[in-house]
């Protein structure tokens, strides 16, 4: 399987301080959070929209997986979501820092 | 919703049986809960008390590397949605402002202890007996019982309502105490604000909360399955002590030393359903009849709005409307039963499948689940949303309330002992609908 070289870069990115994945059946070991980020990703580069019922973890536990997913899509237009002024966020404590003593 | 009966030009007569100021667990108010102590006109008293504001909800994940925000909102009549704040409170103190201000404001509070309901020959409630401090006991005739007794759920009991069945997190157990010297967050406003309520979710039924109470005092608490408690033979303060740094490195960051200033409190088995909770001369009000878990601090939240639902219901009741229907009620009590149905489905999706509710909040249903954070969870305010239904599809569930027996089908062990292995140490079941299987 043919798995795209910017899914790899990108996982081997989020997984750091893990070692660059090597077998497509390795668990990619980053949380449900990060997760979260990868959705996003995948709609946004590679222009595909993943269903409410395909958010289960076991669609996205390998990058076997992530590839058969992709696969499953044609290019679909970016998913709009409605604009609000209020928007929960997520962080990762690794880009923003450990919060300090209060 | 003493204050509220008063508004509605009632003199309410309150029996409690605690003497004030007690400790309660219940700490974090949500969006909605700050609205509705805003219109009882409450703001002012609670910011002059110093209770610690919140603006919102930090969750982090298994590896605390992650983290989401669920900011505290509120709605203009038009709907608009913007920011707001709440507040965390000590439940003791807390509570005693509030029983104070409801009898300045022409409640009756009376020392007691309801011990039995009064009923009529066709079983309505026609009263209670009271136990006064002295041990005589004083029968009391009334034409409207409010059960406010939360979790001792007295007319459920007294087997004046229908069944009482354990929920869906009946096997949980959660131990909690206060802690002195918590490193807090740093901000005076948003994601990063020091009073903030976090929560640490370490995997499936397995979580913390950190909810500070004041300047020095934070509330701590560990949930859990109860069998794992079990399995160690520990007390609750050793089980505690040895378990609660395990669910995320996050907490001993946060708590590097856990000085506790309060013993550690146990409630099993929290997560329960009344049936019929309402009849002729009877209404049971928030925990009073039903409580799922207390991850999201919607308890307080669904007692407080319920209590100021009800308050117009009462007094029509009162005035003699609704009298010949075999339960007055019967509207409200499906209006409620939707609304906490609309939380159940979103707790239950937070622990089936954390993947998808992650996406949900941050991208998907953002202003949705901003609602149902705050507490609107009600048919009034656009519910089911979008995303509650989404959770329904997700779960393979259907709500159908055109029977009264039809609708919130309770799903706890007891109700579905089948479900009870959910709870099991290393349990093989992957979810809880894929156990029970169609209904």
């Amino acid at each position: 399987m043919e798995i795209p070289q910017k899914l790899r870069d990108y996982i081997d990115s989020n997984r750091a301080p893990l070692p660059p994945i090597k077998d497509l059946d390795e668990p990619l070991q980053i949380d449900s959070l990060a997760l979260v980020r990868l959705v996003a990703f995948l709609e946004s580069d590679f222009e595909i929209q993943i269903d409410d019922e395909e958010l289960v973890a076991e669609n996205f536990a390998t990058l076997r997986k992530l590839g058969e997913l992709i696969g499953s899509k044609s290019k679909a237009p970016p998913r709009t979501v409605a604009p609000s002024p209020v928007r929960p966020s997520a962080t990762s404590v690794r880009e923003a820092g450990p919060p300090k003593e209060g | 919703m003493a204050m509220f009966l008063v508004r509605q030009g009632i003199k309410p007569v309150i029996i409690e049986q605690e003497v004030f100021p007690r400790f309660h667990i219940g700490e974090s108010l949500t969006g909605e809960t700050g609205q509705v102590l805003r219109r009882l006109g409450l703001e002012q008293t609670m910011l002059e008390k110093e209770h610690p504001i919140k603006h919102g909800v930090k969750v982090f994940g298994a590896s605390a590397v992650n983290s989401w925000f669920i900011p505290v909102s509120k709605r203009d009549a038009d709907w608009n949605l913007s920011l707001s704040t709440t507040w965390q409170v000590r439940r003791s103190d807390f509570d005693t402002m509030l029983l104070k201000e409801a009898e300045a404001r022409g409640a009756t509070v009376m020392q007691g202890t309801a011990t039995k309901a009064l009923l009529t020959d066709d079983g309505a409630v026609r009263g209670m007996t009271v136990r006064w401090p002295d041990g005589k006991s004083e029968d009391i005739e009334t034409q409207i019982v409010l059960d406010c007794s939360g979790q001792a759920t007295f007319l459920a009991n007294q087997r004046v309502t229908g069944p009482k069945y354990l929920g869906s997190y009946d096997k949980q157990v959660a131990f909690f105490s206060q802690v002195t010297g918590a490193i807090r967050d740093s901000g005076t406003s948003g994601e990063n604000a020091k009073d903030n309520t976090v929560i640490f979710y370490d995997k499936k039924f397995h979580w913390s909360w950190f909810i500070p109470l004041d300047k020095d005092v934070v509330s701590v608490g560990l949930v859990l399955p109860r069998a794992d408690f079990l399995e160690k033979k520990q007390t609750p303060e050793e089980f505690f002590r040895s378990e609660l740094y395990n669910i995320s490195p996050e907490i001993r960051r946060r708590i590097p030393e856990l000085k506790l200033v309060e013993k550690v409190h146990v409630i099993p088995n929290y997560s329960y359903q009344v049936r019929r909770f309402s009849g002729k001369g009877f209404l049971c009000i928030g925990d009073g009849h039903r409580f799922i878990d207390p991850i999201f601090s919607f308890g307080l939240t669904v007692t407080m709005r319920e209590g100021e639902f009800a308050a117009p219901l009462v007094r029509a009741y009162l005035e003699g409307k609704g009298r010949d229907k075999t339960n007055p009620f019967a509207e409200h009590q499906a209006f409620c039963e939707k609304g906490i149905d609309n939380l159940e489905d979103m707790i239950d999706l937070f622990w089936e499948q954390p993947f998808a509710f992650a996406n949900f909040v941050y991208h998907r249903y953002a202003a949705e689940l901003t609602d149902a954070f705050a507490g609107r969870i009600y048919e009034t305010e656009h519910q089911p949303s979008a995303a509650i239904l989404t959770f329904r599809k997700l779960l393979k569930r259907t709500r159908d309330y055109d029977h009264e027996d039809d609708y919130s089908i309770p799903i706890g062990s007891r109700f579905h002992p089948e479900r009870a292995a959910l709870w099991e140490t290393n349990s093989p079941v992957s979810t809880t609908e894929t156990w029970m299987g169609a209904r």
